[in-house]
């Protein structure tokens, strides 16, 4: 997948990781169970540090975008330290000699193998990589849905994600095996040349397009977005809470990534004709996703549900920045990969930091879902509360915080490649979604307490949510770090769509770069593609 | 280079002092909030009201070195990178239009304080956090000269704002902070839509982004009249809602009636969506400005007849005056469009003189809903016999809202109307005229009707008392002992430099509208300059040029004269 090994080292530090993890999770001794949280800490510290090491490694290889990769691995490191954090104390209750109510390692190893599916996706170069890192995400979540707590809801839950993952699954293996039969061939170079030269010839084959679409509403499972939404509601709500926070993050950073990997093979620039359709879907998602995430959301009142809706509707939002592409007219500081990158840094931060104040309290039943449960918390436990407060205006997109700017840097990328109604469309959902999570604020702040509070005290909890709380606001204020990273990567991307490599030779040969005219699909590519191709 | 301590005082003393004024009242705010619950009961109204006179001390001395002669200059400048891809600066400075809101910022912000010393009875650190936290966002709204760092501090002060409304008030109050937040925020984000859509316009034309106010001017100049008709409704939508004007104005009689005293007077006292129209809307999108005009001051004479009669029958004290704001700012917004200097200059002047009568009546207000528990015209009656000096000050302040010569409510009304009547005349900026002025002159008339009203209610006529029980303490207010005493010290406190300021605007406002002139200049100049490229029919750009001057020294002249007639 990569043409240097040394790429791999996050991945490999994180897979060593849940190995050590889920051997210690066997250990007889508590204290060695207990360890296992410091120990994936360590790994994902570890490999976010190789991440920054390695940053520059082979920035010509190729297929392979390295600042767009190493975004990826910080990204998902970075955050899952924050659900590490969030997980503290899984599971909720310690009974000594009840299997069900223990330390569990396995907990903490499935879920540095997620992370490590999540930290690859940037780093595929064929899609059939694409797709085992794409599985690498799931199935570890599956499992966590359904073990994460030992009630009916959660195996509900686990069900439904299973099965409807497994779907998604298949529809976009499905779509790759069109890509493949489009270009003859899996690996990104020979598809992105099939689609240049398809392109260039002014005709692209039927079953390139539909391909394409399959994938990604394929994906579209992955991120939630509507109307394949139907499972999150649920899913959240019936997942043990870390688990929602860790579903919150991963599957949708992977399912972004993904997307991104796989249009840039098409150079984002399917533009007339039936080509259309594919920006035109990804624009209907995103307007859909924001509408129905919003709207929905105003109408629960298990807070849970509120965060399954409001997650869609974020994912709404970073589609945004995906239909708008690369390309920014003049000089533009954010184009849509950009914007959706750092919004996607952004979410993460501040959705994970909100649930790890829910789970705080929640208290040891976690019960606790309801917007009354909380009510009027503030008075008691005022540092969660406004830590939880925090992630949720910085939700809203209050100035100050790291939310505001992922909207701006989305309505300011519509704007400049020229959709100002999708602008207008997004600072409207910013509207909508206020009024419930102004809820929230609203009712551990402003309402009084209905029944004493069992909040569950964990320093590590507390942690990750102060942590989450500043880095929403550190970043929401100095956000050059994020910002350079995110916008690196669409360099990056716009770099390879405006000169991309060819397909056999430079995988060789990483420091030659034939221009543009030199570009020749792939030899297997062209009887395949003249056969689907449409008259 | 030698950079000497003369250097560094002259550092701190020109470009420091704005940043200065901002980092005391948020510094402040953390101790405070971090302040335990059991001190803070005692301390943090103290250390609140410390830090903000600190803050206002500081602010003072700018009215010393502000150099009047340039008002229309930013002065005090302070400019730093903060998201330089982008073009956003940390960049503050105050003209002249700046300068005297944030003294009206500086001005009420310590008489709410001192009084929630009084009203404020639970969670005290976090209350006097958020007020400091507010004071500091309201006067970054005034200083921010970058538009997105103005736009920072605007919607910024929505979060205090719904914590103090909502924590302390009335029984309705939760339903009015969440309108409250709701209503402000649907329209500041197309206002940030707006704003980013002309920074974006500015990076495309000349290719580098910019937020600032200047870069924005000619962004907004450049664009074809339909699209500047856009993003002006963007902005409109943004700033109307926060004047308040009808019919985007039902979250204010909430707010103001159902939050304590302290929280009402902040959001009665400070003027942010005038201040928005002012500063953004009409330079940034003169055509725009000009075609809208008829529009938005149809609506703005309605909204000043509807607030007053609205304001006429109201039975609920603190509604009144959320009324009377609604009528007094609708004037505000019609002398602003009229475009000419007087008018510009008489707006602002409302903005600040019901800024600071607002904020004293709800005082006055809240002092009687302390000793009577009740906001209703019809419970309590003939208080000048019982509280003689209570009865005074809401004589006074009452009197200066209905715009009675020689305190400070006539000066503004006379001359807004004076700019709107003249507008659109030979010579003249803006389109209005006698069609607008006269039927807005029935706002000063509502005005004396619902004030004389509620004065003859409720400080004259028979003592009508209403009787306390002491156990049904009500939120926020506890209840004083019965019969009430006249003003306490810490009243009088808070009353008297309110009425000290609004006879000296009343008698001598020229220094305020002279230090205007050269910044109005500069707008009228630029309003007429875009009508005649515009080629909006009515004057030529030659008589205009000429037009200004003599108007200027009228409008000027007649400032200093009227109060005295």
């Amino acid at each position: 997948m990569t043409t240097n090994i040394n790429g791999l080292c996050p991945e490999i530090i994180l897979v060593c990781g849940a190995l050590v993890v889920m051997l210690m999770g066997l250990a007889r001794r508590d204290a060695v169970r207990r360890a296992t949280l410091g120990v994936a800490v360590a790994s994902l510290i570890l490999a976010f540090i190789a991440a920054l090491r390695i940053g520059g490694i082979g920035t010509t290889a190729g297929w392979t975008l390295w600042p767009l990769a190493t975004y990826d691995t910080l990204l998902t490191c970075g955050i899952g330290i924050l659900t590490v954090l969030a997980s503290a104390g899984m599971p909720f209750a310690f009974e000594p000699g009840n299997p069900d109510k223990h330390y569990r390692g396995e907990y903490f190893a499935l879920l540095l193998t997620s992370l490590a599916g999540v930290s690859m996706i940037a780093k595929t170069t064929n899609l059939i990589w694409l797709f085992l890192a794409l599985e690498l995400v799931s199935i570890p979540t599956y499992v966590m849905v359904a073990t994460g707590r030992s009630n009916a809801p959660a195996q509900e839950a686990g069900i439904k994600y299973f099965f409807l993952g497994a779907l998604s699954a298949a529809i976009y293996l499905f779509g790759f095996s069109y890509l493949y039969g489009f270009a003859g061939s899996t690996s990104y170079a020979a598809i992105a040349a099939a689609y240049q030269s398809a392109l260039l010839a002014g005709h692209l084959p039927y079953v390139a397009i539909i391909g394409l679409i399959m994938v990604v509403i394929g994906i579209a499972y992955k991120i939630a977005a509507a109307p394949l939404h139907y499972y999150a509601p649920d899913v959240y709500q019936g997942a043990a809470t870390p688990v929602t926070a860790f579903l919150s993050f991963a599957p949708k950073a992977a399912g972004f990534f993904a997307l991104i990997m796989v249009l840039n093979l098409t150079g984002w620039r399917l533009s007339g004709g039936a080509a259309r359709a594919v920006p035109d879907l990804l624009m209907v998602l995103a307007v859909l996703t924001m509408f129905v995430g919003n709207v929905l959301a105003l109408l629960q009142r298990n807070i849970k549900r509120i965060f399954a809706y409001s997650s869609i509707s974020h994912s709404g939002y970073m589609l945004v920045g995906l239909a708008v592409g690369p390309f920014a007219a003049g000089n533009s500081p954010a184009s849509g990969i950009s914007a959706t990158l750092f919004y996607l840094g952004g979410y993460s931060i501040m959705t994970v930091g909100a649930f790890a104040a829910l789970i705080w309290l929640q208290g040891k039943s976690d019960a606790a879902e309801d917007l009354d449960d909380i009510a009027g918390i503030a008075g008691e436990h005022p540092f969660m509360a406004a830590c939880m407060a925090i992630c949720l205006f910085s939700l809203i997109g209050m100035p100050g915080t790291i939310g505001f700017l992922g909207k701006l840097f989305i309505v300011q990328s519509a704007l400049a490649s020229g959709h100002p109604v999708l602008a207008i469309l997004v600072v409207v959902n910013a509207a909508i979604a206020a009024a419930y999570y102004l809820r929230i604020v609203g009712a551990m702040y402003i309402r009084e307490p209905w029944s004493p509070f069992a909040v569950r005290n964990s320093a590590t909890l507390k942690a990750g949510a102060l942590i989450a709380a500043v880095l929403t606001i550190v970043l929401g204020i100095f956000p050059a770090f994020l910002f350079n990273q995110s916008n690196g990567s669409a360099e990056a991307v716009r770099n390879l769509v405006l000169n991309p490599v060819a397909p056999v030779a430079t995988v060789k040969k990483p420091n030659t770069r034939p221009d543009l005219a030199a570009a020749q699909p792939h030899p297997l590519a062209v009887p395949a593609a003249a056969a689907l191709a449409r008259p | 280079m030698n950079f000497g301590q003369k250097d560094w005082i002259e550092l701190i003393m020109n470009h420091l002092t704005l940043v200065i004024m901002l980092l005391i009242p948020l510094f402040g705010s953390l101790i405070v909030f971090a302040t335990p619950r059991e001190a803070a009961a005692k301390a943090a109204g103290p250390m609140a009201l410390g830090f903000t006179i600190l803050s206002a001390l500081v602010g003072v001395t700018l009215l010393t070195r502000f150099n009047y002669g340039a008002g229309g200059v930013w002065q005090f400048a302070f400019k730093a990178d903060w998201i330089p891809q982008f073009g956003v600066h940390f960049s503050l400075g105050v003209d002249a239009i700046g300068l005297w809101l944030l003294m009206l910022t500086l001005l009420i912000t310590p008489a709410a304080i001192l009084d929630s010393f009084h009203t404020i009875q639970t969670r005290h650190n976090e209350f006097y956090g958020w007020i400091l936290l507010l004071f500091a966002s309201t006067m970054g709204v005034f200083m921010a000269h970058d538009v997105l760092l103005f736009y920072l501090f605007f919607e910024f002060t929505l979060i205090p704002s719904f914590f103090m409304i909502g924590i302390w008030g009335h029984s309705e109050r939760r339903r009015a902070a969440g309108k409250f937040f709701l209503y402000a925020f649907t329209g500041s984000v197309f206002l940030l839509a707006s704003l980013v859509y002309l920074a974006w316009v500015h990076a495309e034309k000349f290719h580098s982004y910019s937020f600032t106010l200047s870069g924005l001017y000619q962004a907004g100049a450049s664009l074809p009249a339909w699209q500047q008709g856009l993003v002006f409704t963007g902005l409109l939508i943004g700033f109307l809602i926060k004047v308040p004007l009808f019919p985007l104005h039902t979250w204010m009689p909430a707010a103001i009636s159902e939050s304590s005293t302290p929280a009402s007077v902040m959001i009665a006292g400070f003027k942010l969506g005038g201040y928005g129209i002012l500063r953004f809307a009409l330079p940034l999108l003169p055509v725009a400005a000009l075609k809208f005009t008829p529009w938005l001051a149809g609506l703005c004479v309605f909204s000043i007849i509807f607030g007053g009669l609205v304001s006429w029958v109201q039975r609920d004290m603190k509604k009144l005056v959320a009324y009377s704001i609604v009528s007094h700012l609708g004037l505000c917004i019609l002398a602003f469009l009229a475009l000419t200097t007087s008018g510009l200059i008489g707006g602002v002047l409302v903005m600040i003189n019901s800024g600071i009568l607002a904020a004293a009546l709800l005082l006055v207000m809240g002092m009687i809903y302390r000793r009577y528990q009740t906001r209703s015209l019809h419970d309590v009656s003939g208080l000048a016999r019982r509280l003689p000096a209570l009865g005074f000050f809401a004589v006074f302040f009452a009197m200066a809202t209905a715009a009675v010569p020689g305190l400070n409510g006539f000066v503004s009304e006379i001359l807004s109307l004076v700019g709107t009547y003249v507008s659109g005349s030979a010579g003249h900026g803006g389109s209005l005229g006698p069609a607008y002025a006269v039927p807005a002159v029935f706002g000063m008339i509502a005005g004396a009707l619902y004030m004389l009203y509620f004065v003859a209610k409720v400080i004259f006529g028979p003592l009508v008392e209403p009787v306390v029980d002491p156990d049904s303490q009500h939120e926020p207010h506890p209840a004083e002992p019965h019969p009430p005493r006249d003003l306490s010290l810490r009243e009088w406190c808070v009353l008297t430099p309110l009425a000290v300021v609004v006879l000296f605007l009343g008698i001598y406002p020229a220094p305020v509208t002279r230090s205007m002139e050269a910044a109005m200049h500069k707008l009228e100049s630029h309003a007429i300059a875009a009508r005649v490229s515009a080629k909006i029919p009515g004057v030529s750009g030659v008589a205009a040029a000429h037009g200004i001057l003599p108007l200027n020294k009228a409008a000027a002249g007649l400032a200093s004269v009227a109060p005295l007639r």
